[in-house]
């Protein structure tokens, strides 16, 4: 499996992580999926856990899931994905993660470290639910 | 028949299709009748016990069947039942809790959300 973005995705995707720092931030990978998978757009959006959970949770709300959909259908693309950050923990998903995962989804989590993005991974979740694999981002 | 409609990360399961049709007088019915049609789907939605997953959240029109009468809330005909994932993660650490998962119902814009996405799905 394989995820292609380009640099300039990634680097948007670990400037979110760096500004919400202390907090999580969160947002939606648009694209296609293909022969290959790409993420061509994110939709960062603001974490909906309340305020004294944010350093360690995420929640994308329905009516921003809902929007996200309108979004993709209007740009001719999919959501193919969720990107999130880990503060000062490492970017690998977590069992709360695999809790709440979705098939299908692209999970791409990035580690931020005292405030600096550190490095992103991206992980899928297996069809019996029981773990993530990772997958190789590559960047163009 | 009811239409439910299916979130992207679920449609590998019910062949693309993101509206499928469904039988029952309630939500409970219609939920059922979709698995059926789609076993694959079940374990994205049902944990082991029988029960919904935490993050699936089900619309009867603009309306969170949480603030209905839950999977017994009945359905006409023309029921349109929106199926929406709650997106959640984080880290692991000592709060080992649930998740909102209604924070904006009602209030911060879901509902002019639906009707945007029933505008698309469900031309009048």
């Amino acid at each position: 499996m394989m995820l292609r973005l380009s640099k300039d995705i990634l680097t948007q995707i670990q400037a979110h992580g760096e500004q919400a720092y202390p907090e999580e931030g969160a947002g939606f990978l648009l694209g296609s999926d293909g022969v290959e998978r790409a993420v061509k757009s994110i939709l960062p959006l603001t974490n909906s856990r309340e305020d004294a959970a944010r350093h360690n949770r995420y929640l994308i709300a329905p009516e921003d899931y809902l929007k996200a959909e309108l979004e993709a259908d209007r740009l001719g693309l999919s959501l193919i994905g969720v990107f999130h950050s880990h503060p000062d923990h490492p970017n690998r998903p977590s069992e709360f993660d695999r809790d709440w995962a979705q098939p299908f989804f692209s999970y791409i989590i990035t580690s931020v470290d005292s405030g600096k993005a550190i490095e992103s991974r991206s992980w899928r979740l297996v069809e019996d639910r029981s773990q993530f694999v990772e997958e190789e981002i590559q960047t163009n | 028949m009811a239409t439910l409609k299916i979130p992207t990360p679920l449609r590998s399961y019910t062949n693309g299709q993101a509206e499928v049709a469904v039988n029952g007088d309630n939500v409970a019915q219609a939920m059922e009748h979709l698995i059926e049609k789609f076993p694959t789907l079940k374990p994205h939605l049902y944990n082991g016990d029988g029960q919904l997953r935490p993050f699936v959240n089900l619309f009867v029109g603009e309306n969170n069947i949480k603030d209905l009468q839950g999977l017994e809330t009945p359905l006409d005909e023309n029921a349109r039942v929106i199926l929406i994932p709650s997106i959640a993660g984080g880290t692991d650490g000592v709060q080992a809790d649930g998740v909102q998962t209604s924070v904006c119902i009602g209030g911060c814009g879901l509902k002019s959300a639906l009707r945007d996405i029933e505008e698309r799905c469900f031309p009048v």
